[in-house]
């Protein structure tokens, strides 16, 4: 089973960093760039894909989610590194979204509170 | 909110463009230069050096583009393709003189518009234990999902690897160095994953690729390559002891499964998705790069194609063997690789107080030195600038562009609300000065009207 995570290119990349450094290959995580025009291009995140192999994994993952309001100077730096100067703005948290993919092609929508309830089914 | 990329290659001008991000005092210092001297040579040196210096790795990813449109046929082909498309809008305005009122729209043909997204539709390789399946995905989010331009931003990214250690690399150590930052990187996790080996993945990655887009259908032709090396093992391809002989090797079995096409089969009348699927040999390459020569790539194919025994070919080699032109412990490249600099490339600094008039616009040497064929002895240098004009001006209005163009001072002019010349580079510090409203006139034999509602003919332009 795949969580799907979609959101702000900024807030991605630290997401990334994070799910990386705490949990490595076990992750299986996929970053997915934009692919939107012809032109060839640095990349930018638009959704990470992690597996949920196990409690443990969403508990982690949950967590992780969670400590990113803490980080929104971190975040923040990202932004700016990202954008184009005359867009620049205080920067501001999006909601994720997210999504659980079975495998199978089925997918479907679910919140943060959700993942409590996902680390039990894994288990 | 729209995201532009600090640096990208456009396939259609071979020009690479440059943002730069900084904050030091070299920045600030070319910063105010951009404010009070934009044109002095120093500036420009300065911006130049600067971003050789501060972007070096980055500037080596967008290199292997510039390398791999030079010689990737399919690449040639699609930007030969692409080019007819961006001058389209040009060419109907000046053969249909109307009133056409702002802002501008048209309307691609399907099979065209189709072509024209070809290297960005998703699919996903489903490997079963007795056959491999592709099948068009939904979105481009999903596990197991590519589109061709992984797989050419994955070949760019293991040149930019090989360059920074200049050396052939190991699989984990490259799986490490993707960590670093965002970098393109599921094509490599999903060979990694199936071939069972980071090694093996880093190693076929981008000489799958290289046979790949020598066919009509890259993607299609990458997963028959991944079909074979699944059927006969991985380590039967890992053993070849070249590069070049297991690039041969896909090449015989996509030849064997595909056949080859023929120059009469690729032609620029009609859309990508009338070719026939094959291998385009050596012999219809140079043919396309005869037929149409107006490309800023045209001079480097040549060259690589054609050239001279020590000129000609190392821009194939360089994408075999990054290694031999980059050597980490000197910032500069081989020496004779700087022929096959990029055609053109467009410097400006990220801040907001940068005037888009100081954009530092470079040319090869290459294209000075190199006259287009049939265009009363222009060089490459001339004719790239007016395509750089041409493709930002459509490409801005193609993308809806309407409205105040804010990135002009001049608001009292009759085109600042036109949402025509949102794309023009270069803004004089007088209105009176800027060369829009003549470019527009010359490529479509219109002009604003006098309420500035529409475009109207321009008679006395009229051939």
């Amino acid at each position: 089973m795949d969580l799907i995570i979609q959101g702000q290119p900024a807030e991605l990349e630290w997401l990334r960093k994070e799910i990386d450094r705490e949990l490595g290959p076990q992750a299986q995580l996929e970053a997915v760039p934009s692919q939107d025009s012809e032109e060839m291009n640095e990349p930018l995140l638009v959704a990470l894909i992690v597996a949920l192999g196990g409690p443990v994994i969403v508990e982690s993952i949950k967590g992780i989610l969670e400590r990113r309001y803490q980080h929104l100077e971190e975040i923040r730096h990202l932004d700016l590194q990202q954008r184009e100067s005359e867009m620049r703005h205080q920067y501001e948290m999006t909601e994720l979204q997210l999504r659980l993919a079975d495998g199978e092609g089925e997918e479907r929508r679910i919140t943060e509170q959700d993942l409590e309830d996902l680390a039990a089914d894994v288990a | 909110m729209e995201r532009r990329p600090h640096s990208y290659v456009d396939p259609v001008t071979s020009c690479v463009h440059l943002t730069l991000r900084g904050g030091d005092d070299e920045f600030d210092g070319l910063l105010g230069a951009a404010r009070s001297s934009p044109t002095d040579p120093s500036f420009k040196k300065g911006l130049f050096a600067y971003s050789h210096r501060v972007h070096r790795s980055l500037l080596r990813h967008e290199w292997a583009h510039v390398l791999q449109l030079a010689t990737y046929p399919a690449l040639y082909l699609r930007a030969a393709r692409s080019a007819r498309v961006m001058v389209g809008p040009g060419v109907f305005l000046s053969t249909n003189p109307d009133r056409y009122p702002l802002p501008l729209r048209f309307q691609m043909d399907a099979e065209w518009q189709l072509s024209s997204m070809l290297s960005t539709i998703p699919f996903r390789a489903v490997v079963g234990e007795h056959d491999i399946r592709t099948e068009v995905a939904k979105s481009n989010v999903g596990r197991g999902i590519l589109t061709e331009r992984d797989l050419l931003e994955e070949d760019a990214t293991v040149f930019q690897y090989r360059a920074e250690i200049s050396g052939p690399g190991l699989g984990r150590a490259y799986r490490n160095w993707l960590r670093e930052q965002p970098r393109y990187s599921r094509l490599f996790s999903f060979l990694g994953l199936h071939f069972g080996s980071a090694d093996a993945a880093l190693r076929l990655l981008p000489v799958m690729v290289r046979a790949a887009f020598r066919t009509t259908r890259p993607l299609e032709s990458f997963l028959k390559i991944f079909g074979t090396i699944m059927h006969e093992g991985v380590d039967f391809f890992v053993d070849v002891p070249t590069d070049e002989d297991l690039e041969d090797l896909f090449l015989i079995d996509l030849r064997s499964k595909l056949g080859a096409v023929t120059a009469d089969d690729l032609s620029m009348q009609k859309p990508e998705s009338g070719d026939p699927q094959g291998v385009i040999e050596e012999e219809p390459f140079l043919s396309l790069i005869d037929r149409f020569p107006q490309l800023s790539i045209s001079p480097l194919s040549n060259l690589d194609a054609r050239g001279a025994t020590g000129k000609g070919g190392l821009a194939r080699e360089a994408l075999r063997h990054p290694e031999r032109f980059f050597d980490r412990r000197d910032p500069e490249p081989r020496e004779d690789l700087l022929a096959y600099w990029p055609p053109a490339m467009t410097i400006s600094l990220d801040h907001p107080d940068f005037p888009r008039g100081a954009t530092l616009l470079a040319l090869s040497p290459l294209l000075h030195e190199t006259v287009v064929p049939g265009l009363d002895g222009r060089t490459y240098a001339e004719w790239t600038q007016s395509v750089l004009k041409n493709r930002m001006l459509w490409r801005e209005v193609l993308a809806g562009a309407a409205g105040v163009n804010s990135r002009c001072p001049h608001s009292a002019c009759g085109y600042h609300e036109s949402g025509l010349c949102h794309g023009w580079m270069t803004v004089p510090a007088k209105a009176d000065d800027c060369e829009f409203p003549q470019f527009l006139s010359l490529i479509t034999k219109h002009r604003l009207s006098t309420d500035r509602t529409a475009l109207e003919p321009a008679p006395e332009l009229e051939a």
